[in-house]
Parts: structure tokens; C-alpha cells; sequence
């Protein structure tokens, strides 16, 4: 029985980070119909940026104030490089068909880990990453919960909240459902595509940070390449869910977070292939996902 | 003498002495062993990346996993060969080993194949985006699978593999990859595969099974890929998982679209040069990836017929309508010019 | 026996109901039209016949099979070729590619033939190049054929989905709106193209069209769909007479 809670609370926080990354990919996927393939990479610098935000706040120490500062910052810098990536990258693209954008994403992830690979500011070597946030644990009932797992279970819901609130209150939101209906019709309604587009990615690469920020606290090692497998995942657990659909994102990511861990707690390298397996199931009887709509194309 | 004449073109020419001349440059001295090897190397990095185009540019799918192909024809011809060549008490430089190579090419060739008709059948009905994670999913699959294998060596590798692979074979697969890709490009089957990238619903209403034909396309590249990989282990000599990694799929993918995706030719000069140029810009080693990457960005944004640019060497017979069309177009000027004097 | 029918069909998408009850039989040599306001179902129906969606309700028969459970490849293999509302060329391929594409049912040759380069596959090759240029020349279109087929005019284009559907050899030809978007010269030539096309091949022709001078010319039999039912069928003439296709024309007071 506790080992059973603290196996769920272990898939929640495996999940939630999974969700949140998903999240990402399903914005930017619904709104310009490509998987950008270099979306976890940009959770992979959010890792590093925020541990050189933190290191250049090192003379303060680590009250609460400066981890929001880092937080804050870090999901601004990335959330421009994400904007200016989208620009420089896959703008150009826009109009061509999808493939060119993959490779253009697979050059653009090629890119991002190999240049800070190579410049001695990041380097090859993994890092420590710093605890931002308490190492506390508590115990309830024979449970251990580490307070990091607290932290990541309850970031990620909030900011899951918010992005729901965000597609279905707001003004912004509403545009960028409008756009990932139907471009040229939002064109014609007044939405500026091109700015809803560049702040998709925006939004979409911020939350990649924060996954980066979150993971790495539980993980503390981070080096360039370690956004590969958490990618594919995250991108398996969109297409679980239902692409482009947000609630969906969140659905996929818990359920393969809870599916991994059990797998892992049977056998830890049948997991990794597992999420592939699921992702052939699901695309074979449900293409659409679990939460999605089956788009028909007009013959 | 007519036939004979069809038969020595002045290509085939050349072939032979590009041959002949890089085997004499080789002992002489003059291409050292090293760039001897990396230009076999690149040889069999043609092989993969015409294997890719089959896939991405001749029918228009996505596929990442180019390296899960390699890995099964490195690993199974490897097998079969250290197995067997003890058995049969010879050694790498004898005649008969040739033979068992060839064997075991083949063989490591056909089950790739078959690792890609397995993934190809359920899931060639997937749109294109989702075929690309699925495809790179399953060369980390097989990269997973064969660390586990204790056999062939795990997460270590295989070692001691006899280097059966020479200047010879390299030449003649490629060759024989261009002339069995271009054969098959001309062919109903190219055309429909091609058919199928351009406008896949009509292609179906035109009598085209999708399916079967995207099958066709994805079990041949395995195939060339598996021996590509087969002539990889036994130019190395030692294997491991970690040198069919995403990393080799994703050079495979800059090497044809930096040539050209779609053509032949493309192809070639794409696995030709972005192997031979890292060696001349040895100081950059460490940023190879990133100029990769760069080179790949720039192509597909401001180049997207790479170097080939769509037109495809007048020697394979393949007509491509960037060529053909500046000839008609040249024509139509002419015959305007011509009427325009006239009515002055 | 027809070599068409199509009994009860009916297909909804969801909650709508896009075609009800459509029932068609198609003579060999007819030349039937599809008419009907924008959104009534006509498409849809195109689509189900040619297998590309398959019905909810009701059985399509060619020559006596049924199609319910057909891919559009198999279907088109039964001797069924459409063009498209939304000209579907292979853009970046050659004329003469487009139409060799379709020629492939013709071809007996298998893989091994074909990346080896035999005898058989050469001399299929051979017959299939002449056969595409003699089915372009009939068309007056043999001196494009080098062209990619996106470079055609507008015109040329459609004229050539129609010599490509004619490539796959079929017993009936489904034409989805072959005049759209054409002017009266345009629509001449056309009605021409048609006209050539029933002359020369033994063929059953299925028409979708928006302008009804050229169905009521050319069109035997005349069906029309309104909201996915089928408010009226017969002769030209007494079609033209219809006040309820008048009214779903032109809505209410429109045949005053």
C-alpha cells in the first residue's frame, strides 16, 4: 500500500514534467502544424540558464526572492531565444510543406546542442545544478515525499491551469484557437497570425524552461544533451493525449508518467521502449488520440 | 560494333578509371591510409544516403531512423562472419571469405529489411510528422536492444571483426546502389512512390495502393541501409550501439539535403562531400555538428534543392523537369524571337 | 445490369448528415449529371462512389460487386476514374509522368524486374511511353508533355486530369466540376473534350457541374441534390421546369 503511493507520486512528478513539456508541443503544433522537434531543447537550456542566472545572484544566497528571480528570469530569456528561433528558423518555412520544417527543426536542435557543446561557457561536461529549492522530505503515513516532488507536482499544475485559462479566457488565448483553426480566415478577422504565431512559441518555449528548471532539480546533473529522451516522450505523451489539444497534453503526459514508472518498478529497460510500443498503438486505433478529433481532409 | 559501342560509353570509362586511379594514388602513397579509409567511409555514406532518399525524397516520407537499419546489417554480418570464418578455418585475406562476406551482407541486408517491413506496415498510414518520432524511435529501440544483447558485446561493442571490406566492394555497392536506385526510381515503382509524395489521395484514385508501395520504398532503403552497415562493421573492425545512435540518422538527413533531396545525384555528392570536408577543416573538429547544422538550415531555408538543385546527371537517364523545361523554354524564346523578326 | 448502382447511400459526419438515401443506376455509355447547390452533398457522394469515404448507410454495386468494403485503389482498379473539384496533378511531375502513373494497371512487371532492368520491365517501359504519348497526341497535348505538370495554364490542367483518369483505362469516369472556374470560350472546349472523350472511348460518364448550360447540353440524365437529399431527377428538360429545383436554386419567389 505505501509502496503503491509513493509509486504514484513518483509517476506524478515523472508525468507532470511530461505534461508540461507536452503542453508546449501541443500549442505549437496546433497552431502551425509542426512538430517542432527542438521544443525539449529549449528545456535543456532553460536548465542551463537558469543555473548561470542563479550563479551570477550567487552573492545572495538562496532566499525565496532570488529562486522566483531566476525562475522569472530564465523563462524570459528562453521565451525570446524560443521567439527569435522561430523567427530566424522556421518562419522562412512557413509556407512550404511540413517536412521542411522538421528538418529545419532537426537542424535547429542540432544546432542549440552542438554550439553549447562547443563554447567553454557550457562545455560537454555535466554540471552540477544547484537546489533551488528545499531537500526537505516529508513523511506521511510511511510515505516519503520529498518537498522537490511537491515543488514539481505543484508547479506544473498551476501553470497547466493557467495555459487552460489562458486558451479559453483570454483574448490571446482565443486568437491563437482561432489561428490553429484556420490562418488565413483569423488573417481575415484582424488576428495578426504572425505575432499570435511568435508568441505561441514564446509561451511554449517558457514552459519548456521551467520543465528544464523543475527537472533538473530533481536530477541535479544537466549537460547538453540530456533533452533527447525526455523529448520523445513528452512528444509521444501529446500524441497520447490528442495533438493539439491541450487537457489532452496533461492526460497523456500523467498516464505515461504512471506507465513508466510501473514498468520501471518491473524492469527499468523495458520502460524506454514501452512509450514507442504505446505511441504505435494509439497512432494505430486512435490516431487521433485519446481527447482528440479525427481531422478529415477535404477531398 | 554499334553494340559495342552502346556498351563502353565514355562513363563507364571514367568509372573504371576513377578506380583505377585512386587504388594507384593509394599505393603510391599519395592518398595515405587514413584519407584511403575516409573516402571508403564515404562510400558508405553514399550507400545510406541514397537508402534515404528512396524514403524521404523519392516517396516523401520521414524517416529518422536510417541508423536502426545499419546497426541490424553491422551487427548481423558481423555475427555471421565471426562465427563462421573460424569455422571454416579461413582467414580475412582468403578467396572464400569474399564469398562468406557476400553471404553475410546479404543476410544482414535481408533482415534489416525485414526490421523495416515490420515497423513499415502499421504505421506507413500515419501522417508524416508522427512516422519521423516513430522511426526515430525505433533505431533507439534497436540501439537499446543490442546493448542488451551480451552476445554481440552489449553496451562495449563487438570487437575483432575481420576486414573483409575493401576499396573494391565499397566501389561496386555504390555503384550498384546508384544503378538499382535509378532503375527503380524509372519504374512504376519510383513513379508511384513519387506519385504518392506529390498528391497521395489522387495517386490512390489512379489505381496507386499507398501502402503497399510505401512499403516497397521503406523495406528496399532498409535493405541498402543493412548493407551499408554490413560494409561499415567490416571496414571498422569494431562495432558498438553508440555508432548507430540518432546522431548518424540526423548526418544522414544533412548529407541528402545538403546534396538534394529527391536525386541521385544529390545524393551522392551530399554523402561525398560532407564526409570528405570535415577532413580538410580538421581544426574545426570539435564544431563539425554545428556547421552541420548551419549548412542544413541554410539549405533547407534559402536552397531547398540543395546542391543538385533538382537536376540529375545526364548519365542516369533520369529526366527532371528543371532541365528539360530550360530547354523548352529556351525553344519557345527562340521560336518568338523568330516570329517577331518575322513580322518586322 | 447497370454498371453503377448505387442503392439507399447515405454517409453523416458526426451529427450531420451529409447525403441521405442517394440512389443512382448508372447504363453503360450514359452521360448522367450531379447537380445542386454548394454544400449539398455532391462531393460527399462523388467521394463514397469512388471509395475514398465509405457510406453509413446503403451499398454501392460496380457491375454487381460491392465497393463497401474497398480501398479507392481497388476501386479504381474495378474501372472507376475521377478528377478532382480541386485539380489533385503531381505538380512537380512531368505531363507525361501524370499520365503513365495511371497506366500502371497496364504493367505486369515486378520489383526485381524493375531494379534490375530486365527485358520485360524495358520492354513494358517502352510500351507505356508510347501509349502515354499517344493518349496525350489524341488530346493535342503531346508537344507539353516535358512540361511540369503545375506549369500548365489553368485550362490545360484540367483537360489534363482528364486524359490522366482516361490513362487507367475505366469502364466510368467521374468528372467533379471540369469547368469550374472557366469562362464560355472555356467551357466550349470542355464540352468538346467530353463529347471527344464518349466518341472514342466506349465510356460512363458521371458529371458534377455548376453551369447549367453546359449540363443541360450535354447531360442525358440529370439528378439533383439539395441539403444531401435528392429533390429531383429526369430529362434535362423537365429538370429546367422543376419549381422545387428552382427554389433550392434560387429560393422562394425565384420561379416568378
Amino acid at each position: 500500500m505505501v509502496k503503491a503511493i509513493q509509486l504514484i507520486v513518483y509517476g506524478l512528478q515523472v508525468g507532470s514534467i511530461y505534461a508540461l513539456l507536452a503542453t508546449g508541443y501541443t500549442l505549437v503544433y496546433g497552431i502551425i502544424k509542426m512538430i517542432n522537434l527542438a521544443h525539449a531543447d529549449f528545456m535543456m537550456l532553460g536548465a542551463f540558464v537558469s543555473l548561470f542566472v542563479y550563479t551570477a545572484l550567487s552573492g545572495f544566497g538562496s532566499p525565496w526572492w532570488v529562486v522566483a528571480v531566476v525562475i522569472v528570469a530564465t523563462m524570459i530569456i528562453v521565451a525570446l531565444l524560443g521567439g527569435l528561433v522561430e523567427r530566424i528558423a522556421y518562419k522562412p518555412l512557413r509556407n512550404r510543406p511540413t517536412l521542411s520544417s522538421l528538418v529545419a527543426a532537426v537542424g535547429v536542435s542540432m544546432f542549440i546542442q552542438n554550439f553549447l557543446r562547443c563554447i567553454p561557457v557550457v562545455g560537454p561536461v555535466p554540471r552540477a545544478y544547484p537546489s533551488l529549492f528545499t531537500s526537505a522530505n516529508i513523511t506521511i503515513g510511511g510515505v516519503t515525499i520529498s518537498a522537490i516532488q511537491i515543488v514539481v507536482i505543484g508547479v506544473s499544475f498551476v501553470l497547466m491551469l493557467a495555459m487552460q485559462l489562458l486558451v479559453s479566457k483570454t483574448s490571446i488565448g482565443k486568437q491563437m484557437i482561432a489561428a490553429s483553426c484556420d490562418k488565413d480566415g483569423s488573417a481575415l478577422m484582424g488576428i495578426n497570425v504572425n505575432r499570435v504565431i511568435s508568441i505561441t512559441f514564446c509561451i511554449g518555449s517558457a514552459l519548456a524552461a521551467i520543465c528544464g528548471i523543475l527537472y533538473s532539480s530533481v536530477y541535479p546533473s544537466i549537460h547538453v544533451y540530456m533533452a533527447a529522451t525526455i523529448g520523445n516522450k513528452a512528444f509521444i505523451s501529446a500524441v497520447l493525449g490528442g495533438i493539439g489539444n491541450t487537457k489532452g497534453a496533461v492526460l497523456g503526459g500523467l498516464m505515461l508518467g504512471m506507465v513508466e514508472v510501473l514498468l520501471q518498478s518491473f524492469n527499468s529497460s523495458v520502460s524506454y521502449g514501452a512509450s514507442f510500443v504505446i505511441m504505435i498503438i494509439i497512432l494505430l486505433y486512435k490516431p487521433a488520440g485519446l481527447l482528440g478529433t479525427a481531422e478529415t481532409e477535404k477531398v | 560494333m554499334k553494340n559495342m559501342k552502346k556498351v563502353i560509353r565514355k562513363e563507364y570509362i571514367c568509372f573504371i578509371a576513377i578506380y583505377f586511379l585512386i587504388l594507384l594514388l593509394n599505393s603510391q602513397g599519395i592518398i595515405n591510409n587514413y584519407l584511403f579509409q575516409v573516402i571508403m567511409l564515404a562510400g558508405i555514406n553514399i550507400i545510406m544516403t541514397l537508402s534515404l532518399n528512396l524514403v524521404n525524397g523519392i516517396t516523401g516520407l520521414f524517416s529518422l531512423g536510417q541508423a536502426g537499419f545499419m546497426a541490424i546489417g553491422a551487427y548481423i554480418s558481423a555475427i555471421i562472419t565471426t562465427q563462421l570464418l573460424p569455422v571454416l578455418g579461413l582467414r580475412a585475406s582468403d578467396a572464400l571469405s569474399a564469398v562468406l562476406f557476400l553471404f553475410a551482407m546479404i543476410i544482414g541486408g535481408i533482415i534489416a529489411a525485414f526490421g523495416g517491413f515490420l515497423i513499415a506496415r502499421p504505421t506507413l498510414k500515419v501522417k508524416g510528422d508522427y512516422l519521423a518520432i516513430i522511426t526515430l524511435g525505433f533505431g533507439e529501440l534497436i540501439r537499446s536492444v543490442i546493448r542488451l544483447i551480451e552476445f554481440v558485446g552489449g553496451p562495449r561493442g563487438m570487437i575483432n571483426i575481420p576486414k573483409l571490406t575493401n576499396f573494391t566492394w565499397i566501389f561496386v555497392v555504390v555503384l550498384l546502389a546508384v544503378y538499382t536506385s535509378r532503375n527503380f526510381i524509372t519504374s512504376t515503382y519510383g513513379r508511384s512512390c513519387l506519385a504518392i509524395r506529390e498528391n497521395e489521395i489522387a495517386a490512390e484514385a489512379m489505381g496507386t495502393d499507398a501502402r503497399k508501395y510505401k512499403t516497397i520504398a521503406f523495406t528496399y532503403s532498409a535493405f541498402i541501409a543493412g548493407i551499408a552497415g554490413a560494409l561499415f562493421a567490416h571496414l571498422l573492425v569494431f562495432i558498438s550501439p553508440d555508432n548507430f545512435a540518432y546522431a548518424k540518422s540526423s548526418d544522414f538527413l544533412v548529407y541528402l539535403y545538403t546534396g538534394g533531396v529527391g536525386t541521385i545525384t544529390g545524393s551522392v555528392l551530399g554523402g561525398f562531400i560532407m564526409t570528405i570536408m570535415p577532413e580538410f577543416l580538421r581544426f574545426m573538429e570539435d564544431w563539425r555538428l554545428v556547421i552541420y547544422a548551419l549548412v542544413l538550415l541554410y539549405t533547407i531555408i534559402f536552397r531547398p534543392y540543395g546542391i543538385a538543385g533538382n537536376r540529375e546527371i545526364k548519365f542516369l537517364g533520369i529526366k527532371t523537369y528543371a532541365e528539360t523545361e530550360g530547354k523548352l523554354w529556351k525553344k519557345i524564346k527562340q521560336q518568338c524571337k523568330k516570329r517577331g523578326e518575322e513580322k518586322a | 445490369m447497370s454498371i453503377l448502382e448505387a442503392r439507399g447511400v447515405g454517409i453523416t459526419f458526426g451529427g450531420l448528415r451529409a447525403v441521405h438515401d442517394f440512389n443512382l443506376s448508372l447504363e453503360k455509355g450514359e452521360l448522367t449529371a450531379i447537380i445542386g447547390p454548394n454544400g449539398a452533398g455532391k462531393t460527399t457522394t462523388f467521394n463514397m462512389l469512388s471509395g475514398i469515404y465509405k457510406p453509413t448507410e446503403g451499398n454501392i454495386l460496380i457491375n454487381g460487386q460491392s465497393i463497401l468494403k474497398c480501398h479507392p485503389h481497388e476501386v479504381s482498379s474495378l474501372g472507376v476514374a475521377r478528377t478532382f473539384q480541386n485539380i489533385r496533378l503531381f505538380t512537380k511531375l512531368s505531363v507525361l509522368d501524370n499520365v503513365k502513373v495511371a497506366m500502371k494497371g497496364k504493367t505486369t512487371y515486378g520489383f526485381f524486374d524493375a531494379i534490375l532492368r530486365t527485358r520485360k520491365c524495358k520492354n513494358e517501359e517502352k510500351m507505356i511511353e508510347e501509349k502515354s504519348h499517344e493518349l496525350l497526341a489524341l488530346f493535342n497535348m503531346d508537344d507539353v508533355s516535358e512540361l511540369q505538370a503545375g506549369n500548365l495554364p489553368y485550362g490545360e490542367q484540367r483537360k489534363l486530369e482528364i486524359v490522366r483518369a482516361l490513362a487507367a483505362d475505366p469502364q466510368i469516369l467521374f468528372l467533379d466540376e471540369p469547368a469550374a472556374g472557366m469562362n464560355e470560350v472555356e467551357i466550349e472546349e470542355v464540352m468538346e473534350v467530353i463529347a471527344d472523350v464518349r466518341k472514342k472511348f466506349d465510356i460512363t460518364v458521371l458529371l458534377i457541374e455548376h453551369h447549367m448550360s453546359m449540363v443541360m447540353k450535354i447531360a442525358e440524365h440529370i439528378k439533383v441534390l439539395d441539403f444531401g437529399e435528392t429533390i429531383a431527377e429526369g430529362k434535362p428538360e423537365e429538370i429546367q421546369a422543376n419549381p422545387q429545383v428552382i427554389e433550392a436554386y434560387l429560393g422562394k419567389g425565384g420561379s416568378s
